[in-house]
């Protein structure tokens, strides 16, 4: 089975959001509003967080999308009481919004801070709902939801292969934010398929994953900035 | 207004989604309903239409994505040849401007009192012939000049109608927001060249940003990020001089931190080494340019060349003090700059949109003119013209066009009213009492003019002061076409076409335009043989396809391949007809030409005897006139003492305040995509509103906190935003985002401000341009 996981570049991120906003826009993500924001409640399945360092006028920033990491050992789940997030066989930690209790634990286990709860219930004004993706499910009120690295297209890409009697190749399953980054920054494929970029990207000397000491074991690895 | 989507439906509405899990479940919190999947239930079918996203000036390709006819996403279109299948976050939300329920959805008058909110519906032919009767009124009563039209982003095929219209009806009173940045007067002055120029950025070297938002709001953003899309041992070293770490300055290889206004002088700087180390490219310069050495002029006066000038007040210790570069960080600059095989010094508004601005671009350019780098590989090139028919109307030579006229924000109204008397006002993709820095002055004007029309698709700010409104397709609904803006070295010819049939009783303007010419007949019908704006932008297809040159939009290699043919004088051909060729470039998204000639002279100077002006004689007669303390007269330098903040921490508005343009806020629709709205500012994380940035200790000494509400006041106005910590922010200067001054009701309630409420309607009378970088003002805590 492959193993999907992500590299992204951090000297190739420029901090554009392309990925946040082809995100929102894959998966149906409900607008939260000013007041949500205030509260921290907007939800962003991926995010571009930045992080500064120095006083002027030696200032430097980098820029670090985060989304969930997909670990190999994901606390996550360990401590869902119902099932409803476990890592799947392709290695995606996933999300099943009908099981989830909103119990929260989830969101407290994650490291990453990459769970979010819908707090209220979603709304779309109406002129919008025509153009919602059929392809992913919108979320009630009182569930957990996160990243899922948009593994809907993993079963499009899957229904494809079978068709033309061929395995996946690299490139047929990518996530929403990986085929929108415009520097292609976001890199995604199979870690265990040495051929692929992304399994190179992710031995490289340049590698690193967050929170690695906590031994979650992520799926998405980061390239430190040279400069 | 809105669909609240409950447990219950969304477990029905998803069958097909949630199917394989819990059938049948009872949860303990909720009663689930058994899922009900219908035999014949099937996957929807998805497709795809290309287009292109006219959301910014850098037109990139797109890709609509459809399921089962329902427009559902909208990706980068991969054949682009300058975005190729990147797309910026406004590019995704634009599905959001389509489907926004604050969209009118027809055409309506306005009942109540300008400004107010009282409109109602009225038929298409209604509000046609309303606006035929005033334009025959006028014309009949020899008043055409008393029509006038307001234009926000007039592309390609739509300004080409609108001239057309004017011309033949009469009036010549268009004024045009185009956001230019003065670079094409630059050219103009030292290439005798008038267009603005291209950057050969993925071939440099070096590339040193003046204050340009490369990343940001530049006019070709995904040709800068593909420029930094290389290995990075070899790709461009990339240096932005800003006076605020801007996300441009934060993903440059290298950031020089500047003092807001010493742009000009830090290049003056680095001319100096460049001459004194001997570093510049001294046989060009000898045998190309003029101005370097000394001359004698037409009228006898002895001139002192670039040279002699250059020495005189560049000396690193002097344009250190005035820009707060230290003397290392200068001499390294201009070492790198030295030394790179293809550098580019480049610049945008930051630096022209100021007094004294063209001085400062013009002492930029001197770099690119000094190391050699003018129609070079690597360089500062001019984009080819694209082979298409010329005007609508076969315009006589002189005639108005849309470019020469004036910025709408800075200079609409006309101070003491129009003449004659504006009868009929038209706003094509403009919000003036928004945008403009002079919004109340605005709405008066506009409550004087006895018909105003609007095309906005929504119910904008100044919408409300028009008598009809006769709503716009949105790019999304439309026949347009859209060309790569002069940044980019090669033509590109980018359809725009209907990926959905329209959501809302609109119509497109162009055709409404057509219409308006054809029913008032006479001259006014005579030019325009075509009944709507789709007839057009198939007759210029087709024109391309007997260009002999380019292709329609095609892949990588394909791409490659093109470069060798156009090198060669051939072309990549489709099918055996027009039509074939026209499909083509329908289906790819459009028509490329990447063939550039660096032989061709043209492209270095077209000034009579064939040299490039540094500094040149005209440009130093209209700087020495105008009235700034410039040094010389002309050169980016003040002649008196360098202005430190630190001297005017006294005076009643002892901050500098710098307007600045971010990705999300780099196009007025900002405030209809809330998917924008909700990631506002990466580097504050800000979100909904309007922000001030300042440096912690400079907010401190004025005893403000993060966070806290303040009024942003100068001399000439005010307006209120949130106020932010930012170490990235230089002190004694107060940073606010442009650009999110707009409101449309329906869908999320930004806070947004207009900083220029404060800046006032300043220009440089040398430029003509706005003057956005020279007001001084104080914060106080609301």
């Amino acid at each position: 089975m492959p193993r999907w996981g992500m590299a992204i570049d951090l000297d190739r991120c420029n901090g554009c959001q392309g990925c946040e906003v082809a995100c929102r826009s894959e998966n149906n993500i409900a607008v939260a509003g000013p007041e949500a924001a205030k509260q921290n409640r907007t939800i962003f399945w991926i995010k571009v967080h930045t992080e500064i360092e120095g006083e002027w006028p030696s200032v430097r920033a980098r820029f670090v999308p985060q989304l969930c990491m997909h670990c190999d050992r994901p606390p996550c789940t360990a401590v869902c009481p119902v099932e409803a997030t476990s890592l799947d066989r392709d290695g995606i930690v996933n999300q099943i919004y009908s099981r989830c209790i909103g119990c929260r634990y989830c969101a407290n286990a994650c490291p990453y801070t990459v769970k979010y709860f819908n707090w209220k219930r979603p709304s779309y004004p109406e002129s919008v709902v025509p153009s919602l993706n059929p392809d992913v499910s919108v979320r009630p009120v009182g569930v957990i939801e996160k990243c899922t690295f948009c593994h809907h297209r993993l079963q499009k890409a899957r229904d494809v292969a079978r068709a033309e009697d061929r395995p996946l190749r690299e490139g047929d399953y990518t996530p929403a934010c990986a085929e929108a980054c415009p520097t292609r920054a976001i890199v995604f494929g199979d870690l265990d398929d040495p051929a692929q970029r992304v399994a190179q990207l992710s031995r490289g000397p340049r590698a690193f994953r967050l929170g690695e000491e906590l031994g979650t074991e992520p799926k998405v690895y980061y390239l430190a900035k040279q400069d | 207004m809105n669909v609240a989507i409950s447990r219950r439906n969304f477990l029905v509405g998803t069958a097909g989604a949630g199917i394989g899990f819990g059938l049948g479940a009872v949860s303990h919190q909720f009663p689930l309903q058994v899922i009900r999947v219908r035999a014949d239930w099937q996957p929807g079918v998805e497709s795809f239409v290309s287009s292109t996203c006219m959301l910014c000036p850098a037109h990139c390709g797109i890709r609509a994505r459809l399921v089962d006819g329902a427009f559902t996403r909208i990706d980068g279109n991969p054949l682009h040849p300058v975005s190729q299948g990147g797309l910026c976050p406004k590019g995704v939300a634009g599905i959001q401007l389509a489907y926004h329920p604050g969209r009118l959805k027809g055409p309506v008058r306005r009942v109540g009192p300008a400004g107010s909110d009282e409109f109602e519906p009225i038929s298409w032919d209604a509000a046609i012939d309303q606006v035929v009767a005033a334009l025959r009124s006028a014309r009949d009563a020899g008043e055409a000049g008393s029509v006038e039209w307001l234009l926000g982003d007039a592309h390609g095929v739509m300004g080409d109608i609108i001239a057309a219209f004017c011309r033949a009806y009469g009036t010549d009173r268009i004024t045009v927001d185009d956001y230019r940045d003065g670079s094409a007067e630059v050219m103009r002055l030292c290439q005798g060249i008038s267009a603005p120029p291209a950057y050969d950025l993925l071939n440099s070297d070096l590339v040193v940003s003046f204050g340009a938002g490369l990343s940001e709001a530049w006019w070709a953003s995904p040709l800068a990020a593909r420029a930094r899309d290389t290995d990075p041992d070899s790709g461009p070293r990339w240096i932005q001089i800003d006076v605020r770490l801007s996300r441009t300055a934060a993903s440059a290889n290298q950031w020089i931190p500047i003092r807001p206004g010493t742009y000009g002088a830090l290049a003056l700087g680095v001319a100096y080494l460049l001459v004194r180390e001997g570093l510049y490219d001294a046989n060009a310069v000898s045998q190309r340019v003029s101005g370097w050495e000394d001359w004698t002029d037409e009228t006898g006066t002895r001139q002192e060349g670039f040279r002699s000038l250059v020495l005189r007040h560049g000396r690193p210790d002097e344009v250190s003090n005035r820009t707060g570069v230290p003397v290392a960080q200068l001499t390294e600059l201009a070492k790198a700059f030295g030394a790179a095989r293809s550098p580019i010094a480049i610049w945008d508004h930051a630096v022209s949109w100021r007094r004294g601005g063209l001085s400062d671009a013009l002492a930029i350019h001197a770099l690119n003119i000094l190391r050699g780098g003018l129609n070079r590989r690597g360089g500062i090139l001019v984009q080819p013209p694209l082979p298409l028919p010329g005007p609508l109307d076969k315009a006589p030579a002189g005639a108005a066009g849309l470019s020469p006229r004036a910025l709408t924000s800075t200079t609409w109204p006309p101070p003491g009213g129009a003449s004659p008397a504006t009868k009929v006002l038209f706003l094509y993709q403009s919000n003036p009492v928004a945008s403009s820095a002079r919004s109340d002055d605005v709405r008066q004007a506009l409550s004087r003019v006895p018909l105003v029309v609007s095309f906005s698709p929504f119910f904008d700010e100044s919408a409300r002061y028009a008598n009809l409104i006769l709503p716009d397709h949105t790019y999304l609904e439309r026949w347009q076409d859209a060309t790569a803006p002069a940044a980019v070295g090669f033509p590109v010819w980018g359809v725009v076409q209907p990926v959905i049939k329209p959501l809302q009783d609109t119509r497109a303007t162009g055709d409404v335009i057509l219409n308006l010419a054809a029913r008032l007949g006479g001259e006014v019908g005579a030019w325009s043989r075509w009944s709507s704006v789709e007839e057009i932008v198939r007759e210029r297809g087709m024109a391309l396809a007997g260009a002999a040159r380019g292709s329609a939009f095609v892949g990588g290699v394909r791409q490659q391949e093109l470069r060798e043919l156009g090198s060669r004088g051939w072309w990549l051909p489709h099918g055996q007809s027009p039509e074939d060729y026209w499909k083509a470039i329908v289906e790819a998204g459009g028509w490329f030409d990447p063939h550039y000639d660096y032989n061709d002279r043209a492209a270095f100077s077209q000034h009579a005897d064939g040299r490039a002006w540094i500094f040149p004689a005209e440009a130093r007669r209209r700087l020495q006139g105008s009235g700034e303390p410039l040094a010389d007269g002309f050169l980016p330098v003040t002649a008196g003492a360098p202005a430190a903040p630190e001297t005017a921490v006294q005076s009643s508005f002892p901050l500098q305040l710098v307007p600045f343009r971010v990705l999300t806020l780099a196009s007025g629709g900002t405030p209809l995509m809330p998917w924008l709205l909700e990631h506002l500012g990466v580097l504050t994380d800000d979100a909904w509103e309007t922000w001030a940035e300042v440096n912690p200790e400079t907010a401190r000494g004025l005893g403000l906190r993060s966070g806290q509400r303040v009024r942003v006041e100068s001399e000439r106005g005010a307006f209120e935003a949130t106020l932010r910590f930012f170490v990235g922010a230089q002190p004694g200067v107060v940073n606010v985002p442009y650009g999110l001054h707009a409101r449309v009701e329906g869908w999320g309630e930004p806070r947004g401000a207009n900083p220029l409420a404060a800046v006032g309607g300043g220009m440089d009378p040398t430029s003509g341009l706005p003057d956005w970088y020279s007001t001084r003002v104080r914060l106080t805590a609301i």
